[in-house]
């Protein structure tokens, strides 16, 4: 009877090598995977269109000028300042929206803090845009 | 008789790796799915320092750095390669999200140049990323 059955049990599959393998593979797929997690502001321009532009809206224009000075509607202000500013005009018009332009040499670093702080004062519509 | 019935119990007590088997397959295929090689730029920015964010998971990746130099991909191109370059790189990922790793120090002509370079490439989307919040 015993000596029947061997075979057929040494015909069995070995899966050990195979468990192997899959499991190096698994372990490279673990420790290679990068889960991003980054933080970012959305700076997608709005698509281009040939037709006419909107009836002029209220806007407030925001000018970064090569100095990186700010300027809120003509008047030089702080950074820190820019935020109350929106807010003040935003409780007159409700859906006012901001224009923010920048001198083509003025440091990154105050211009989308600019655009960071009309977008915390709940502006929905916020133009980023250069100056020629 | 009694031989074989003391036999059967051994045969019985082999471990069944089976289902082992199928939760690693199914682990095995969850990470390669998952697997994003991401291609980082390859250069050191100083990122700003933004308040209203939301976290992004896009593949494609630019660096501009505080010298107005545009990283993709560990090699530093020029302003007229971004657009063949962006097209290769939304080629390989269908969802055209692109982020900008900008440097607070570089000029803004550059990050529109470049913005609307991307854009015209096929990009749907750019983020700009900041500072993670902790």
């Amino acid at each position: 009877m015993r000596r029947r059955k061997k075979p057929v049990d040494e015909a069995e599959v070995d899966m050990t090598p195979m468990l192997d393998v899959v499991f190096i593979l698994l372990i490279f797929f673990i420790v290679t995977s990068t889960f991003l997690s980054e933080q970012g502001m959305d700076l997608t321009p709005p698509p281009q269109s040939d037709g006419p532009p909107p009836p002029q809206a209220k806007a407030i224009s925001i000018y970064v000028d090569e100095g990186n000075f700010i300027r809120v509607d003509g008047r030089f202000t702080d950074i820190s300042a820019v935020r109350a500013n929106i807010e003040r005009k935003k409780a007159e018009f409700p859906d006012i929206s901001v224009v923010v332009q920048v001198h083509p040499e003025a440091k990154n670093l105050y211009a989308l803090k600019v655009v960071d702080e009309a977008r915390l004062a709940n502006i929905a519509n916020v133009a980023f845009v250069g100056s020629e | 008789m009694a031989r074989e019935s003391r036999i059967a119990p051994e045969e019985d007590a082999e471990v069944d790796l089976t289902p082992m088997l199928d939760v690693v397959f199914i682990l095995l295929i969850f990470f390669i799915v998952t697997a994003t090689f991401v291609k980082t730029p390859g250069a050191t920015v100083e990122k700003i320092d933004l308040k209203k964010v939301a976290p992004i998971n896009s593949p494609i990746m630019v660096a501009l750095t505080a010298d107005d130099e545009i990283w993709i991909n560990r090699k530093a191109v020029k302003m007229r390669e971004v657009y063949a370059t962006m097209q290769e790189m939304v080629e390989d990922n269908s969802s055209g999200e692109a982020m900008i790793l900008v440097d607070g120090q570089s000029t803004t002509g550059v990050l529109l140049e470049l913005q609307s370079n991307m854009m015209t490439a096929g990009v749907k989307s750019i983020n700009i990323s900041t500072e993670p919040q902790s």
